[in-house]
């Protein structure tokens, strides 16, 4: 299959301007935005903020991430206490919204990524349109991860019931926060087409 | 960096061409993975350094403990939380409840076995409602912290809670009574009806009595000299004696749990400031307190030949209008010696109450003064309530004493009541007529009528008094003692409008409680009922 690389030829990642690369003009000639032929250390890059947010996904999950003082008792919920909790209270339907939007997402988000980074790394031919497929899901649901966060803030700004009840973000979130902000920019890093850069290079090597 | 210089190769003819090389750079990227991994580092660091000592806090009884929950407060403030609630067995084969507890690290220094701990829960008793704020929070347990002593990490809480606030300074001091009279632990003391301080125990003598112990704040405990009295102001100190109906109390606390009130004797001297755990006698009332200050007593008796109705122990020795001592005993004598009942009453007259002019001369002073006519008389000191009192008064023209022989107590010789008096007069009188020949009826019969005239007027002019003078400070009397006891029992009474709104009132805060619990319960479980509402129950 003819490529835009053995055609010379690259897409701005602003405007979409189609360029002919030369050695030296790597600006786009409309828009002056640096012209890669791929993201530039697009693995590298991945790795770093995907360990960042794995590493992010431990405190996230360890501290709570509200904190409620209701009539003189302190209590802090971690996600999956509260997970729990709505769970020991026959609430499943809402364990199950939070245990998938809080927990299976991030983590599910991270072992996507991660595979689809060794599997680039280790040249892999394996059904690339299916880790394409991956990938797109992994930046679709990137951007539903902040529900919690969400909740948490109108939570937090709306139960300030003095005495009674006063909620408090716990030191949880802004970590959780982190983790989803952070694999977001991890997907975002990861470069799709080195993907299939392999499966070509291979079909080459098969041709020749 | 791994920099791989390519060898320059040299075209022919030409300049180098400028190499290039494969840079694989250090990205800046991967500052955010070393940040988050020295923020996670930090996070494990702090943990570790905030975590505090772990103790064993021994239980009877496990009630409001809960691991996760329970939290350990130091002068209320939150210093741990019970981690694990668990059941151990003793030596003795009884089981107790340990709560492990994880206390915040600064508390350290004050593991020590002075160290005490002791559950907090809601208590409401009659004088006391205590840790309200549990019924919501539940129960928590509480540390006095002494920083002096061995340390150790196993601690035996105490059954209950001191009921003296270490904090607090002050001074203990003991007090001796045969009965507890409604004193407990807690019960207020007041000085002029300010609290100043507790009983905080009571211990049960060999001998029987009680040894209180009692709490005075400081300052208040300046005021305790060695001549202070304590007596018990708790209850209604209702009396109904020959002066008439008196009621004194300190508070309504002290009325519903009792209480211990002190004072300096008025008049006395407060002698030198008592030393600490000093004992003090503990008198039933303040009356009986204030009467203590005669400390000298001299016991004279009294015999009566008429009725004793309506004397009392305690009644007032009185002369002319003042208080000078009380009926001690009412006795009732078969005396074999003379073939007579008599009924010696035995009465205290405290000579301290006498201001002394010139030199006493006290060995016939009693003599002299019987000789001038001092006689002992029954009076009616209460019309309402029929008391009678014993008068001392001079009666100059009273016959002569029959001399009696000195017996163990010095005798006060007695004269007939007037109305005793009166109607033995005219017993003597119809004594007299039967015996009386009649031969010398007319001539004595004329003097007999006299006597009895001016007898009859002396009568008619009593009756008078009473019906114009007495009858109606009668009447008066009696209506207000009945509406006091009326206002009294209605107080009391089980169904009396106080008692029943009190109830009420109890009840109504006992559902108000639990309705302010179940909204927090609902709420904790169901925190987004505050943005939409209720849910219907399914």
């Amino acid at each position: 299959m003819p490529t835009a690389r053995d055609a010379g030829l690259a897409v701005c990642h602003d405007c979409g301007q189609l360029v002919r690369l030369s050695a030296e003009h790597h600006h786009c000639p409309r828009c002056h935005a640096t012209v890669h032929l791929r993201t530039p250390n697009s693995i590298a890059r991945s790795w770093a903020l995907l360990i960042a947010a794995a590493i992010c996904y431990i405190p996230a999950n360890v501290l709570p991430v509200t904190v409620v003082d209701a009539l003189g008792k302190v209590q802090g919920d971690t996600i999956m206490s509260g997970v729990l909790y709505f769970l020991h209270h026959g609430d499943w339907p809402l364990a199950l919204v939070i245990f998938t939007a809080s927990i299976a997402v991030p983590m599910s988000k991270i072992a996507m990524l991660m595979y689809l980074l060794v599997s680039v790394q280790r040249r892999s031919v394996w059904r690339p349109a299916d880790r394409t497929r991956v990938y797109r899901i992994v930046e679709l649901i990137g951007r539903w991860s902040m529900l919690d966060m969400f909740v948490v803030t109108i939570l937090v700004a709306l139960v300030q019931l003095g005495f009674f009840a006063t909620m408090r973000a716990g030191a949880g979130a802004p970590y959780f926060g982190s983790v989803v902000v952070l694999t977001m920019l991890a997907a975002q890093q990861f470069d799709p087409r080195l993907i299939w850069d392999t499966v070509e290079a291979q079909d080459d090597r098969q041709e020749s | 960096m791994t920099d791989k210089k390519a060898e320059p190769q040299l075209p022919s003819g030409g300049y180098p061409a400028a190499a290039v090389s494969a840079k694989r750079g250090f990205s800046v990227v991967w500052l955010v993975p070393i940040v988050a991994a020295l923020v996670a580092l930090w996070l494990v660091y702090k943990n570790i350094s905030e975590t505090g000592p772990t103790v064993q806090i021994k239980f009877e009884t496990g009630e409001g403990l809960v691991a996760g929950k329970t939290k350990i407060r130091f002068r209320d403030v939150e210093i741990g939380v019970v981690t694990n609630v668990d059941l151990e067995k003793e030596k003795d084969g009884d089981f107790m409840v340990v709560a492990h507890a994880e206390l915040h690290p600064s508390t350290k220094d004050y593991l020590t076995e002075n160290t005490r701990f002791w559950a907090v829960r809601a208590h409401i008793s009659a004088g006391q409602v205590a840790a309200l704020g549990t019924l919501f929070s539940g129960a928590y347990i509480a540390m006095d912290g002494n920083a002096e002593g061995k340390k150790t990490k196993d601690f035996v809480a105490l059954k209950k809670p001191p009921v003296i606030d270490p904090r607090f300074p002050g001074k203990h001091y003991k007090l001796s009574v045969d009965r507890l009279g409604g004193l407990n632990p807690g019960s207020p003391v007041y000085y002029r009806q300010i609290e100043v301080g507790m009983i905080t125990d009571y211990v049960l003598q060999d001998d029987g009595t009680i040894l209180l112990d009692v709490f005075i704040e400081t300052p208040h405990h300046e005021r305790i000299f060695d001549n202070t009295l304590f007596w018990n102001a708790g209850g209604i100190d209702l009396k109904i004696d020959a002066s008439g109906v008196s009621l004194d109390t300190e508070s309504l606390i002290s009325v519903l749990m009792g209480g211990v009130a002190f004072d300096i004797p008025p008049r006395a001297s407060a002698g030198a400031p008592a030393k600490e755990g000093a004992v003090f006698p503990l008198f039933r009332n303040r009356s009986q307190a204030n009467a203590i200050q005669y400390t000298i007593k001299k016991k004279y008796l009294l015999f009566f030949d008429q009725s004793l109705r309506g004397l009392q122990v305690g009644a007032p020795l009185d002369f002319r209008g003042l208080d000078i001592g009380e009926v001690v005993s009412i006795g009732l004598d078969a005396d074999f010696n003379r073939d007579q009942i008599r009924m010696p009453v035995m009465v205290e007259i405290e000579p301290e109450r006498f201001r002394i002019v010139g030199s006493p001369d006290q060995e016939d002073l009693l003599d002299k003064l019987i000789d001038q006519g001092l006689r002992a008389q029954l009076t009616i000191a209460n019309l309402a309530l029929g008391k009678k009192a014993v008068t001392l008064d001079f009666f100059p023209n009273a016959e002569p004493p029959p001399v009696v022989a000195a017996g163990r107590y010095p005798e006060i010789p007695t004269i007939r009541s007037p109305g005793a008096e009166l109607i033995g007069n005219l017993a003597q009188i119809s004594a007299d007529l039967k015996t009386v020949p009649y031969v010398q009826i007319g001539q004595e019969m004329k003097t007999a009528l006299e006597q009895v005239g001016t007898t009859m007027a002396e009568a008619r002019a009593l009756l008078a008094t009473a019906n114009t003078d007495i009858a109606p400070r009668l009447a008066a009397s009696l209506a207000e003692a009945e509406s006091t006891l009326a206002a009294t029992r209605a107080m009391v009474a089980t169904n009396s409008v106080t008692r029943t709104e009190l109830n009420r009132l109890l009840i109504e805060l006992s559902d108000a409680a639990e309705a302010i619990a179940a909204v927090a319960e609902y709420l904790e479980q169901h925190p987004e009922a505050l943005i939409f509402g209720k849910e219907k129950t399914q």
